[in-house]
């Protein structure tokens, strides 16, 4: 049930606390760490980067451990945890039902399954058309569309999903897209093996100014775009015809949405390895809270999704430090007992299960 | 001006669904169609709104083939209201309605709240108009779907509007069933085209100034209520035994099915 209380709060509050989260979320991530750097250092070490007065040696640990690590790491966990959201959000609009995620229905392994195929083939061929930068995004965009088109078939009788055969056709993806990684770690060499399993289990560790200068265009384009098609979207909540009926031209807006969200799944789990259930929880929360209208959803998801990616990898390079835990093993740490908790409350929902 | 079909069929692999039907939905006009389960009512309004194309013959809107206005053109002209309706997410009862207003040209915040308050009015769903909609019983949430495609052409405009209703008593009480039928004839009175899918050959006697009876994908009888719904033509298309009668109080004629 949403809270009726929080709906009533207007979009400045909502857009106000979820900012200062936001702000609040990136000082801890720049200060915590294997070396903890206190707030008016970091301030120092930004105003020197931007031009400032000069405050530290600029190859001191603190200024190399800001600006070469962390906040690339920050600027790239806060625009991949937004846009997964944002996918999530969308594919639960597009298939109508709150329980769709692209980690469940496969969107992820099958971008995953096509990165690890170019890193493992790359080793035995060299690929010096395209840089790997740009090659890797571009295969995981076109597996997760592959496996996209694969189950927007599967799923759709007569434009409607049903919800089982979606969660099933996903099981079955991510078995076969699972079995395909295992074969390629047969064949992996040992430093292929190495990033293997950085895309098993996800990870912002390879986060560098040099990734985010390739994803994050793409990734800033999904997160202006998305929340434009709000009003569409809201009015295929309703139904296929119905949004139809009521002068939305769905099997366009379809095409484009779900491009959109391929887009933003194929670039996060090239940079960043399959991190799930992002998508899953952080639009439910936002609807639990202020409802389901996506000019609000959207938006509020995206800065949730920032947020809540961004703390879980202060996290997870924290807690064994100076080990470092991959962050999608958190997620789905806490993912997936909530996903079950979903599960639970619609179970007697003949509509979504 | 009006809602056209002109011949049209509608075949799925080798089955045919509607046969050479033609038909005309007229502003201030309310047209019934009636006919045993299967006989392709719900797809004759399917042509009629656009949403699924004739397999020969056509639909015109304004004497303009259907599919050649675009999805927005189509839906400031004629509101949908459709036989099911699944929504599993948490809208309020208000929001759906104002989704309604979507394709509309925006008034002032103060007139869009004024129209989606008197459709929320006109089926009796103001008073819990921010309850959530998955918690309404059947009949609530029908209600709440009419107040929405009332909203989509509340306002009169330049051209003729459309209303086409596919069963909209279904789960509806008998006082609500009045009382959404006299909704239809209030927007027909006010110039808009009314079609409604219906099951209950009294409440066409009751509503409709022109009744289309399908059986089989074919039309039985065309015309008005006194001509279409006889005991001839209803016994044989839906195969009981039935009197018409006439209420001691009004001189209506209605109609009764023998046990």
């Amino acid at each position: 049930m949403p809270n009726i209380a929080l709906q009533r709060l207007s979009r400045r509050t909502i857009a106000g606390l979820l900012l200062v989260a936001l702000a609040a979320t990136a000082l801890l991530a720049l200060s915590c760490g294997s070396l903890d750097i206190p707030l008016s250092r970091i301030w120092a070490i930004l105003w020197q980067a931007l031009g400032g007065t000069p405050a530290v040696t600029p190859d001191s640990a603190e200024n190399i451990a800001i600006l070469q690590l962390r906040l690339p790491r920050l600027i790239l966990g806060l625009m991949i945890g937004g846009a997964l959201a944002q996918a999530g959000a969308t594919m639960q609009a597009v298939f109508r039902n709150p329980l769709a995620d692209p980690g469940l229905i496969g969107v992820s392994s099958g971008a995953a399954l096509a990165a690890i195929t170019v890193i493992v083939l790359g080793t035995h061929f060299t690929w010096d058309f395209i840089p790997l930068r740009w090659l890797l995004p571009l295969a995981s965009f076109i597996g997760g569309a592959i496996v996209t088109l694969m189950v927007v078939r599967l799923a759709s009788v007569d434009g409607v999903a049903r919800p089982s055969t979606l969660l099933l056709a996903g099981l079955a993806i991510n078995a076969v897209a699972g079995a395909g990684i295992g074969f390629l770690t047969q064949i992996a060499d040992a430093s292929a093996l190495r990033s293997l399993s950085f895309w098993m289990f996800g990870s912002l560790g390879k986060a560098g100014w040099s990734e985010i200068l390739a994803g994050a265009p793409l990734l800033l384009a999904v997160l202006i775009w998305l929340p434009r098609e709000a009003r569409s979207l809201n009015a295929l909540l309703l139904g296929e015809a119905e949004a139809q009926h009521l002068g939305v031209n769905v099997e366009q807006l379809k095409r484009r949405v779900l491009f959109l969200m391929v887009l933003a799944v194929g670039v996060s789990v090239a940079l960043a390895g399959i991190i799930g259930f992002v998508g899953l929880i952080v639009p439910h929360l936002i609807r639990l809270a202020f409802g389901p209208d996506h000019r609000l959803l959207l938006p509020a998801s995206a800065l949730l999704g920032a947020v809540l990616l961004s703390l879980a990898d202060t996290a997870a390079r924290t807690v064994l430090a100076p080990a470092e835990l991959p962050v999608g093993i958190l997620t789905a740490l806490i993912g997936g007992p909530f996903f079950l908790a979903l599960l639970m409350r619609y179970r007697r929902s003949s509509e979504v299960l | 001006m009006s809602l056209r079909a002109v011949d049209v069929s509608s075949r799925v692999g080798s089955r045919t669904l509607l046969d050479q039907v033609s038909l005309n939905v007229e502003p201030g006009r309310v047209h019934a169609v009636l006919g045993p389960n299967g006989a392709g009512k719900s797809t004759l309004l399917k042509l009629l709104s656009g949403e699924q194309r004739t397999t020969s013959g056509q639909v015109l809107l304004e004497d303009r083939n259907i599919s050649a206005w675009s999805a927005l053109e189509r839906a400031r002209r004629r509101a949908v209201l459709p036989q099911s309706e699944s929504l599993s997410f948490d809208f309020t009862v208000r929001q759906v309605v104002s989704l309604g207003r979507m394709p509309c040209q925006l008034q002032t915040p103060t007139r869009e709240n004024e129209i989606i308050a008197a459709a929320l009015e006109a089926t009796g769903v103001l008073q819990f108009d921010q309850r959530l909609y998955p918690t309404l019983s059947g009949g609530e949430r029908m209600r709440v779907q009419l107040a929405r495609v009332l909203a989509q052409i509340w306002e009169s405009a330049d051209h003729p509007r459309y209303l086409l209703l596919d069963e909209p008593t279904a789960s509806l009480d008998l006082a609500h069933q009045h009382s959404c039928l006299r909704l239809a004839r209030r927007f027909a009175a006010d110039g808009t085209g009314v079609l409604l899918v219906l099951h209950d050959p009294n409440l066409a006697l009751t509503y409709a100034d022109d009744v289309t009876l399908l059986c089989c994908g074919q039309i039985v009888a065309q015309g008005s209520p006194a001509q279409v719904l006889t005991q001839e033509h209803l016994e044989r298309v839906y195969g009981v035994k039935i009197d018409i009668l006439h209420s001691p109080t009004t001189q209506k004629p209605f109609i009764a099915v023998h046990s």
